[in-house]
């Protein structure tokens, strides 16, 4: 292969890996309409490569989450059972329709991600002093306060549901999908802020593995284009979240709106004109 | 003996994203060195024979290939630890996770050599 498409695809995956750390996101999201609008790959080996990059991500910051104890591994364990299958289903789906609909929801699911980002951040949990009822059940210590919280878990059927919708989308796009799983943690299964996005992050590591499994045993991980995006997303997004907090937040939502508004509606009229 | 399955989970987590690092860039700065074709492998016999000639190809593959199996072996890990505990149900719910991923990769293997 040519060094410098090696190099072009280097510099992108940085730049999503530093964007996506910046505002929390994973590098998938930014990673793959910059591969498809900008350097013309197709949309399947976009994904699939993303797939694998968002591996590496979730496994490294997953890492530091575990030690830290923020992540309910048995939760984790349980939700995957969806979020796999559904990965399993997406990957599958990705490979076969045309990639004039992986376009469309693509477009769709960044509009989502960038709503998300504007609204306000409502967080729904009751940390309790009240002993486990379940397995499920955790708790942990806040690393800013230091006080330990203890929470119960509820709507796990609600949570498998969406789990499983996460995984599908997942699967198909090559994305993570914590913009999904930490919502729905945190406003339906009521799990604190902090242990939702330590859990899903937890759980994408493995939901990706599916997606990018059917890919990969399929031949359309393309290693030139995923080895590149793996080291530079990677890199990226360890800068990124050391200068995510110099910079001014507002300023950051305001400039992924704009990025989402102007992406979404290419997204689109690349998928019209498939 | 919750603190056990965490700690695995972290030695796993943390040994599978170094050594995949490691690998891909070995491989990269090989490529950069004596430039040639990456391209997807036929089997992971292909890829350990050409580790073996430092071919860069197949180099990466392998960087990727550890990057793939790295959630596997977690959960074959956290499967294990939750046994360990007499944790049946969580040991089962591992299982069916496990079941999944493999599920997935014979998926994309069987439809490869069908042509479907």
């Amino acid at each position: 292969m040519e060094i410098g498409a090696f190099s072009i695809i280097l510099v992108l995956a940085l730049a999503a890996g530093l964007i996506g750390g910046m505002l929390g996101l994973g590098g998938g999201i930014i990673l793959v309409p910059g591969l498809t609008l900008l350097l013309g790959y197709d949309v399947k080996v976009a994904a699939a490569a993303s797939l694998v990059t968002v591996i590496a991500t979730s496994t490294a910051s997953a890492t530091v989450y575990v030690s830290q104890r923020l992540t309910n591994i048995r939760l984790g364990m349980l939700l995957e059972i969806a979020t796999t299958l559904g990965a399993l289903v997406g990957g599958v789906i990705a490979v076969y329709i045309s990639g004039k609909y992986i376009f469309f929801i693509f477009a769709a699911v960044l509009i989502y991600a960038g709503a998300n980002m504007l609204r306000v951040q409502r967080s729904r949990s009751e940390p309790s002093s009240d002993e486990p009822l379940s397995r499920l059940d955790s708790s942990y210590t806040d690393p800013m306060s230091g006080k330990v919280v203890n929470y119960r878990v509820k709507n796990v059927p609600a949570g498998m549901a969406g789990s499983l919708i996460a995984g599908i989308i997942s699967g198909m796009l090559g994305i993570g999908g914590g913009i999904i799983k930490v919502p729905l943690m945190n406003l339906v299964m009521r799990i604190p802020m902090r242990a939702a996005i330590a859990t899903s992050n937890f759980m994408i590591g493995v939901t990706a593995a599916a997606g990018a499994l059917v890919f990969w045993a399929n031949g359309k991980v393309d290693p030139a284009v995923a080895a590149p995006c793996v080291i530079g997303v990677l890199i990226g997004a360890r800068l990124g979240t050391r200068v995510g907090s110099r910079v001014p937040s507002r300023a950051l939502k305001i400039g992924f709106a704009i990025f989402v508004v102007i992406t979404a509606a290419q997204m689109m009229q690349k998928g019209f004109s498939l | 003996m919750r603190a056990d399955v965490n700690r695995y989970v972290e030695v796993v987590l943390t040994t599978g994203v170094i050594l995949s690092l490691v690998i891909l860039a070995f491989g990269s700065v090989l490529l950069m060195a004596k430039p040639a074709p990456v391209g997807v492998p036929g089997s992971i016999l292909d890829i350990l024979k050409g580790v073996i000639r430092l071919n860069p190809s197949a180099i990466i593959n392998l960087g990727l290939l550890v990057l793939l199996l790295t959630p596997v072996v977690r959960v074959i890990t956290a499967m294990i630890a939750f046994f360990a505990e007499k944790d049946r149900k969580f040991a089962l719910v591992s299982l069916t996770v496990l079941v999944i991923l493999i599920v997935s990769a014979l998926w994309g293997i069987l439809s490869r050599i069908l042509h479907i």
